[in-house]
């Protein structure tokens, strides 16, 4: 074990270049080495699973807030989903293409949004092998942080302080009055409807003579400021002798968002923001030369404000949903503006004038293991017991309150006329309530006892066996979810050179069936060092290994149940008893009264964990002294008994209520995954580079899903995910075009006019229906990659870390005047210019309707874009000052650096964020935008 | 040493213990939930899970008010358009402008389909459930046996709700289907629905209640007179051209069909104590004139319950209604006037002695530069046009009126009207003081209907070389005149032309269409008598009101509000796709594709 931390301390004095270094995947460690796998550690050597890890150095000096968002990039087969810029909003976490278990030291965890400053290292867990411990939750591969530690060395004190400026990527360009009257009235013309703007209204919005009943607001640039400053400041200390050491972490985070506020009408802040204080004590404490005592102690407390009127989701809505003539921000007499279709809707009002929200948040744990390793006759032996309790509350703390809105109009035609005020909205007293939207907590048991032993010196056999408890509660209603675990594994290998694993674990969870809640999960994993056999003499190659795993893992859901953890895990919470529940009610009586009605629930089934069959084979190698790390893994997952419901039952409603989810999908989903990295040292420069790249397909295998009428209209056998659409074949240009068309081709439920889309008949019936849909997706692997630089010379250094997505597409689209959620026609942006009229017929969108048209927002070939793109992910200059300067002063080290995240795009999306797409999910929430910053941070070192 | 082993030790079994003690804190199914056991206990002496079940057939009956984004099935005939409308597969347009297809008929009409079949579903698990349960002093035998009878109507109804959509539609049973076994049922035939509704009346109907027996707290449930009208309107429905074109025993003898027609209505008439409700004669203590039978049925909570209502969805009453669907001016604008009703219908409606606009015309009588004078009070009731009372002012529907703005933005009438009907009583309410509200029931089944229904296939019979009284005929027509409020003339025949068959088809039809506007009959009834093809494609027409500076009106009606495309198939919907592909034994209807 100590051998391990000196190395690790030594790994922190040479931070960039051994950093890099633990980005390999199955990195042939130097001898003595270890990776955390489940349920302790392996030698790296020996170690045949596929697991790849990053130290925490590695992810340091980015301006945000949650963990995952330092994660794109970095570790092969991750990928980050950014599609919601809100700083505490949860982003997606996809391994190898599924969502992941979060283990914090050998714990699942919920939320574990830890400051990058106490995270020693993550890693992520791919094979069947490696994730067989897990059992049932074992589905979806893990992602293990290992938290900091203190080693045997005298304290260490480490400050770091940073500044950013956040700047929102991709802000929508939206119309002004002028231009969206006009287009408005040109969409209800297309559609046969009367126009909705006069030429009166049309020339006051050109001209913007009577702002306050033609108003033109830019409501983005009224409300939202450009730059918005992060700081974060973290101090930590670690240190200790050979009876204790310790790790202190103390950290604080302030995010302070983009809304303007206006300090002269209210004594609180209106802005939204969201603070963090986080602190780590670990510590370990040797009760014995062979018994250590480790206590992890962290609470962490959020304060997140938003305007009052609701969560920043609806005001962001609101920003990208009503159009710049809908209402002024102020009447002439200087109350709020509104309509009587925005009544309650005035965005200043929303952002500034409604009072507040409090969202405080505390997440606490603790964790204790007790370890022995036996001495003497019973060396090789070792016990340990682990304990923690984790607990999470968020309480939304309501003091909004309602302001006045008034309704402004004088006849704008009529210099005389009488001004019309009317009260849209009365002014309300401030609510004070309290509430809860977020309670969970989980208490982990595990006691574990290892057995290493050799035979014959060259025969190592390290074995270890473990009980583990778990229970979790994501909310004071339901019985808390409980696991029982009980597993082994077996590893020997003969000299280091031949390796052979195997492990298996059995769960039950206590919401299935009793009787049918155990399963069992094997696996099994073999290798070869190549390079320790006496034949291998290639000098330039350093090491060479190949391994090959294999694994039954289970999927009970939990991954992002523990993730989001609210709700119920719904899918296997009790469902296998039938039972009933209040909906509705009829209406009786003379004086009418209200019945409730009693309805079936649910249909009982009894619904399994998936199954996944894993395979993985992958090679290992160094070359050329070390410099060149290199790793290739090859994956075949197979998902079986995939909870679904069967498409084709589902489409008859018949039967009268939902279906069940029953385990009767299958799908699969297989690639290649690499992973190189490049260390050169030319005299005083030292040069890093990696490349990651994972490279996946999958295919739908069984859906349930009853004949097509055509065959290519079959999703079974295609690609997962696949798209399906219409093909487009452009837009009709003319009525005469659209008349030969209708010669040969009837359009089911449309008559077509120059401007929309024109589709192609593939089964050529002269019918265009829903039998002229196919998979109109690319068929090749999706492909996550990231891409590191580095350069160091004589404490001056830069970085950049690039993450990108290939091979991908979209079919999403903005269109304009969507009804937004005042019950109007919705904003439109710049970009709908490009729409085609009889004189700009090269346009991006079909001629404009009024509202929705179903005809030309069907998913079609049209709409297809190509939405991989590159981004840089960070970039970082940084410069410690000479150790002979900061010795004069006592300081171990001062490093100043200055960083950039998310500078660079190269998409193939011109308008639109490619991590992001839209502006809102449908009616209810606005999408924040991703933001891109400029931080500038010092760190001292005592 | 080794004390710590033993202390370690300790420490482990302590906590082992603790896990376990823990594993009990909580039940090991959970408990807060309905089980089958429990609703099926007999012991159960408050029955409360039986008649939960009971009620949730109740809840599938279909709903009036608002359901079509706001407006009625209506606004997708002739009679009216929507105000406002986004497109989208869920836009009433879609009947309108020939974009209804498999694809979006399941988003259009509350997605009728899956409605009724839950609904069927909910009846049949009743009907299961109930078997072998034993009665109580809280749920007698009567009771039971009225539960299990009202549940039979219900499913045949919805039965009914979705045969005059589709035609034929797949029979489920009593089955309550598993998701384990198959339910891919194909359709029976329009006449073997039919026989099946009709069967399932006769063998509940004797075991509804009687109206007069009904307690107050339980008004709302179905009725013996609710059968008598289903089967009233069924047969109706029946004999007219729609289905005789499909159902071969109609074709061959459509004077028999409209005969067992005229008799089914003649059973609710004869069988029932059913009558129109009419207004209150003024008594001496009255300060004010009583609310006009017509207004009151709808908007008057203290008309309720009368004679007229056959069956009814009830509701416990709001005034968002009022809201929805007073003209935009009113409450600051924030009125929604959701429907605008067109020149068509408004032009339906009678003069006040009876006669059609078009008679009117003839001896000067109806003026269109001021044409609401004189006209039948049920345009008044319907309708608001320009100069109806509401909230203590007159509806402003010219250009630049309170209720037909020029403030841009606003969603004001299409046409040049909204709709009055089902509101609550609040021309006499100040504005901006809130609305009288009214319990918004939607009258499934009323006596007027039964009229009408009677009338109709009496009428018929003549037209199909069969004899009838015509004096039946007409009083049919008379009575619902006169409750109407319009002038007996010194013939006292409310201005009735002498009877002529073909003429008088015109006339019920027309009394039909205005008597029972916005009740979604007008949209069948188009169907039925095969008329959707001439009516439907005739333009909607608006009125352009212009304010003259001396204050007159001037009316101009060249406006045209919508064209409309109506084709043959559309006579029947299509099945959706969904459907389709998730029951491979489906046939669609003609005309109609995947």
């Amino acid at each position: 074990m100590k051998t391990i931390k000196t190395e690790k301390t030594s790994i922190r004095k040479r931070s960039l270049l051994a950093c890099c270094l633990l980005c390999a995947t199955g990195f042939i460690g130097a001898q003595g080495q270890t990776r955390d796998v489940l349920m302790g550690s392996q030698a790296t050597e020996v170690s045949v699973s596929s697991i790849s890890t990053v130290s925490g150095e590695n992810l340091q000096h980015r301006p945000v807030f949650m963990l995952e968002s330092t994660l794109d990039g970095v570790l092969p087969g991750l990928y980050i989903n950014m599609s919601q810029g809100y700083p505490t909003e949860q982003k997606g976490y996809r391994l190898r293409g599924e969502t992941p278990l979060i283990i914090v030291d050998g714990v699942p965890r919920s939320d574990a949004n830890i400051p990058v400053s106490q995270i020693e290292s993550i890693s992520v867990i791919k094979d069947g092998l490696g994730l067989s411990l897990m059992g049932m939750s074992s589905g979806n591969g893990v992602v293990y942080i290992k938290t900091k530690h203190g080693s045997k060395s005298a304290m260490k004190i480490d400050f770091t302080a940073q500044l950013a400026f956040n700047k929102q990527l991709f802000r929508p360009e939206f119309l002004n009055s002028y231009n969206y009257a006009n287009l408005l009235n040109e969409a209800l013309v297309n559609d046969g409807k009367m126009p909705m703007y006069s030429q009166t209204d049309l020339d006051l919005y050109r001209t913007g003579a009577s702002p306050y009943t033609h108003p033109n607001v830019d409501w983005q640039n009224e409300l939202m400021r450009n730059t918005a400053p992060v700081q974060q400041y973290n101090l930590n200390m670690s240190g200790g002798g050979r009876v204790a050491r310790y790790f202190i972490d103390l950290n604080m985070y302030n995010q302070d968002g983009f809304l303007k506020q206006d300090n002269s009408l209210n004594s609180y802040k209106t802005r939204e923001n969201v603070k963090k204080w986080s602190l780590r004590t670990n510590t370990d404490i040797n009760i014995t030369d062979n018994t250590l005592f480790r206590v992890s102690v962290f609470g962490q407390m959020y304060r997140e404000t938003t305007p009052g009127r609701a969560m920043m989701g609806s005001i962001y809505r609101d920003l990208y949903t009503t159009p710049n003539n809908a209402y002024p921000v102020f009447n002439p007499n200087g109350s709020l503006g509104g309509s009587p279709r925005y009544q309650n809707a005035n965005l200043y009002g929303q952002s500034i004038m409604s009072g507040y929200n409090l969202y405080p948040k505390t997440d606490f744990s603790i964790d204790a293991t007790l370890e022995h390793r036996f001495q003497g006759k019973l060396k090789g032996l070792y016990a340990s017991a682990t304990y923690s309790y984790n607990s999470s509350y968020r309480e939304a703390l309501n003091r909004s309150k309602q302001f006045e809105v008034y309704s402004y109009w004088k006849d704008p035609t009529d210099p005389n006329a009488t001004e019309i005020y009317q009260q849209m909205t009365a002014p309300g007293a401030q609510s004070n309530s309290t509430g809860y939207s977020r309670l969970n907590r989980m208490q982990y048991l595990q006691a574990l006892v290892g057995y290493d032993f050799n035979w014959n010196q060259n025969h190592h056999f390290r074995t270890k066996a473990f009980y583990s408890y778990n229970d979790f509660t994501a909310s004071v209603k339901n019985i808390p979810l409980m696991k029982h675990s009980v597993g082994l594994r077996a590893e020997y290998d003969y000299d280091s050179r031949y390796m052979l694993e195997f492990a298996m674990s059995g769960m039950s969870l206590n919401t299935m069936k009793s009787g049918e809640r155990w399963g069992a999960f094997p696996s099994t994993g073999a290798g070869w060092n190549i390079h320790k056999e006496d034949w291998f003499e290639t000098d330039a190659i350093n090491a060479l290994k190949l391994r090959a795993s294999f694994g039954i893992n289970g999927n009970d859901q939990t991954a992002a149940y523990y993730r989001s953890g609210v709700g119920t895990l719904d899918k296997f919470y009790y469902n296998y008893l039938k039972y009933y529940g209040y909906d509705g009610s009829s209406v009786w009586g003379t004086s009418p009264s209200k019945n409730n009605a009693l309805i079936e629930a649910n249909m009982p089934y009894l619904a399994k964990w998936e199954k996944i069959t894993r395979w993985n084979v992958g090679l290992d190698m160094q070359a050329f002294n070390h410099e060149l790390t290199a790793s290739v893994d090859f994956f075949h997952n197979t998902y079986k008994d995939v909870l679904q419901k069967p498409l084709g039952k589902d489409a008859n409603s018949l039967i009268g209520m939902e279906l069940p989810w029953i385990n009767n999908g299958k799908y699969n989903r297989y690639g290649v995954e690499f992973d190189v990295t490049y260390n050169k040292r030319l005299g005083n420069v030292f040069l890093t580079a990696n490349a990651n790249a994972v490279l996946y397909k999958g295919k739908m295998l069984e859906n349930g899903e009853n004949p097509y009428p055509e065959a290519y209209m079959e999703r079974e056998g295609e690609k997962l995910n696949q798209i399906f659409g219409y093909v487009a074949e452009g837009l009709f240009q003319s009525q005469s075009e659209i008349d030969d068309y209708s010669k040969a081709i009837q359009i089911e439920g449309y008559r077509p006019q120059p401007g929309d889309i024109r589709y192609r008949d593939l089964n050529n019936d002269g019918i265009l229906d829903g039998k002229d849909v196919k998979a109109i997706g690319k068929n090749g692997p999706l492909v996550e990659y990231g891409i590191y630089l580095g350069a160091e010379w004589k404490g001056l250094a830069l970085s950049m870390q690039w993450a990108g997505l290939g091979n991908s597409q979209t079919t999403s689209k903005v269109m304009p005047f969507a009804s937004n959620a005042y019950g109007g026609y919705g904003q439109a942006l710049e970009e709908h210019l490009d729409r085609w009229t009889p004189s700009h017929t090269d346009a991006k969108y079909p001629r404009l309707s009024a509202g929705s048209n179903s005809y030309n927002e069907r998913t079609s070939t049209f709409w297809l874009e190509n939405s991989s793109y590159l981004r840089l992910k960070n970039i970082e200059v940084s410069y410690t000052l000479p150790k002979v300067w900061t010795k004069q002063v006592h300081m171990e080290g001062v490093k100043f650096f200055v960083n950039g995240y998310n500078l660079l795009t190269f998409s193939g999306i011109k308008d639109r964020d490619p991590e992001l797409l839209g502006y809102t999910s449908g009616n209810s929430t606005g999408l924040v935008p991703n933001t891109k910053a400029y931080n500038f941070g010092v760190n001292i070192q005592f | 040493m080794k004390k710590l082993y033993i202390k370690a030790i300790h420490a482990l079994c302590v906590t082992g213990l603790l896990t376990i003690s823990a594993c009990n804190t909580f039940e090991s199914e959970p408990l807060d939930r309905i089980e089958e056991s429990d609703v099926i206990n007999p012991k159960d002496s408050t029955a409360v899970y039986m008649k939960g079940l009971h009620n949730a057939v109740y809840t599938s009956l279909p709903d009036l008010h608002t359901r079509l984004n706001n407006s009625y099935l209506d606004a997708a005939t002739d009679d009216a358009v929507p105000t406002r409308e986004f497109g989208g597969a869920s836009s009433l347009e879609n009947y309108r402008n020939g974009r209804l297809s498999p694809e979006n008929i399941g988003s259009l009409d509350g997605n009728a389909w899956g409605r009724f079949y839950t609904g069927i579903r909910r009846a049949n698990l009743f009907l299961e459930k109930i078997e072998g349960y034993p009665d109580s002093k809280e749920l007698t035998k009567t009771e039971i046996a009225h539960m299990k009878a009202e549940v039979h109507f219900l499913r045949a109804y919805f039965y009914f709700e979705l045969m005059k959509r589709w035609g034929g539609v797949p029979l489920i049973g009593d089955k309550v289907i598993n998701y384990d076994e198959n339910w891919d049922i194909p359709r029976s035939s329009l006449s073997a629905c039919i026989d099946y509704i009709l069967n399932e009346i006769k063998d509940c109907r004797e075991n509804l209640w009687e109206e007069n027996a009904i307690p107050d707290s339980q008004l709302g449930r179905i009725t013996k007179g609710a059968a008598d009208a289903l089967v009233s309107r069924l047969m109706l429905y029946r004999a007219s051209d729609l289905y005789a074109d499909v159902l071969t025993d109609v074709q061959s003898d459509r004077k028999a069909a409209w005969s067992e027609a005229a008799a089914a209505a003649k059973r609710v008439m004869d069988e029932h104590d059913y009558d129109l409700l009419y207004t209150k004669e003024q008594t001496a203590d009255d300060t004010t004139a009583p609310t006009p039978g017509f207004l009151a049925l709808f908007g008057e909570n203290t008309s309720y319950p009368n004679k007229e209502i056959i069956m009814l969805k009830a509701s416990t009453g709001s005034t968002s209604l009022e809201s929805s669907n007073s003209p935009c001016g009113y409450q600051k604008n924030k009125c929604n006037g959701y429907t605008s009703p067109s020149q068509n219908l408004v032009d339906a409606f009678l003069m006040k002695d009876g006669r059609t606009i078009e008679e009117a015309k003839a001896t000067g009588d109806y003026d269109d530069q001021n044409p609401y004078a004189n006209r039948d009070p049920r345009l008044t009731y319907t309708i608001f046009y320009n100069g109806s009372m509401w909230l203590k002012r007159p509806v402003e529907t010219f250009n630049g009126g309170l209720d037909r703005s020029n403030i841009p933005g606003l969603f004001t009438t299409q046409t040049g009207y909204y709709l009055r009907k089902f509101l609550g009583l609040n021309e006499d309410k100040a504005d901006n003081s809130g609305f009288n509200g009214a319990y918004h029931h939607y009258l499934i089944f009323r006596y007027a209907e039964i009229l009408l229904n009677y009338a109709e296939a009496l009428n018929e019979v003549v037209l199909n070389g069969g004899n009838a009284n015509v004096n039946d005929i007409e009083n049919c027509i008379i009575q619902l005149r006169k409750r109407a409020g319009i002038e007996a003339g010194i013939d006292g025949r409310y201005g009735l032309p002498t009877y002529q068959p073909e003429m008088m088809r015109e006339i019920i039809r027309n009394e039909r269409r205005i008597e029972l506007a916005f009740e979604e009959h007008r949209f069948w009834d188009i169907r039925r008598w095969k008329i959707a093809m001439d009516v439907m494609n005739e333009p909607i027409m608006g009125v352009e009101i212009f304010k003259e500076t001396d204050g007159t009106f001037n009316y101009d009606y060249r406006g045209i509000v919508r064209t409309s495309t109506f084709t043959d198939r559309m006579y029947w919907y299509p099945i959706s796709r969904g459907e389709m592909q998730g029951n491979p034994n489906l046939i669609q209807n003609p005309g109609w594709n995947y």
